[in-house]
């Protein structure tokens, strides 16, 4: 009897722990998507602000560097249409449950006003943290994809 | 007698964090250096097992492909120099670095001279600090 107690209990935290991991995958995902759809596409401040970490350094493909409210007040008056915002071919890697790298494509036809529509296409790495629960945007880093 | 302890132990939380941030900052130019000599001892240290290391023109290395590449003369550094670093950010558990970088290097057998702005993201273990995450772009 007491063998089987022990072999259920043992059975139940391997099946918590994985759920717990599937669950933080799911986040990060999720929150990884939803700030893609933002930056590129709603581009609404209050939802940046609930993604973003108390810190957070954000970087473009050419080298600026923002800081979080530079990157808040730079995504939400950025006059530029996106026609694709999905997450291509992504990796998520996990360090001590609170911790996230992400790394995705993202390959799309950025319209600036004024212009014609032109390819960008980008690799993304973001660095998620986790806040009282939260998964936070605490880094960003693009670079330009070959093609 | 209590405000003497609150300033002690608020003493002594700024002297553990500057000491961390000193072995960052350590661990940011040792990096360098031992890339530059493959000191695979001190790379296997300060590089963590999940290391995902973007490159400028996208390519992205893992731990086990930096050793390899290095071993098999694929990617080879004749220097690395950092003309500017900063801690943008220092937690207790992690921290992002930025760099602008000129590196001199070997790819396939095609030297290169290149200047990099590069985005790091490091994490304390119980060992010392280590690279997570790495990402540059060309200036």
């Amino acid at each position: 009897m007491k063998s089987a107690l022990i072999i259920l209990s043992i059975f139940s935290s391997v099946v918590v722990f994985g759920q717990s991991k599937n669950v933080n995958f799911v986040m990060v995902l999720a929150a990884s998507k939803n700030l893609q759809t933002t930056v590129f596409g709603t581009k609404d401040s209050a939802t940046l602000e609930k993604l973003f970490a108390k810190k957070l350094t954000y970087g473009h493909s050419g080298g600026k560097v923002e800081t979080r409210e530079e990157a808040i007040h730079g995504i939400a008056n950025n006059k530029s249409i996106y026609s694709d915002t999905s997450l291509k071919a992504y990796d998520i890697r996990f360090i001590n449950k609170d911790v996230a790298v992400v790394r995705y494509e993202m390959r799309e036809t950025e319209t600036k006003a004024g212009a014609a529509p032109a390819p960008l296409n980008l690799g993304i790495l973001l660095v998620w943290v986790k806040e009282k629960g939260q998964w936070k945007l605490t880094g960003r880093q693009a670079v330009k994809l070959a093609n | 007698m209590r405000l003497l302890v609150t300033i002690s132990l608020l003493f002594l939380g700024c002297t553990l964090f500057a000491q961390d941030t000193a072995a960052l900052k350590t661990a940011v130019t040792h990096l360098n250096e031992a890339l530059v000599s493959k000191d695979q001892k001190a790379l296997d240290q300060l590089l963590n097992n999940k290391l995902s290391y973007g490159h400028s023109n996208a390519w992205i290395q893992t731990k086990k492909e930096v050793f390899d590449d290095m071993n098999s003369g694929k990617l080879i550094y004749t220097k690395i120099e950092n003309s500017s670093v900063t801690l943008v950010d220092a937690e207790k558990q992690y921290a992002s670095v930025r760099a602008v970088t000129n590196v001199d290097a070997v790819l396939n057998g095609n030297p290169l001279q290149i200047k990099l702005h590069v985005y790091q993201f490091w994490i304390k273990t119980k060992k010392g600090w280590e690279l997570l995450a790495r990402q540059a772009v060309k200036l």
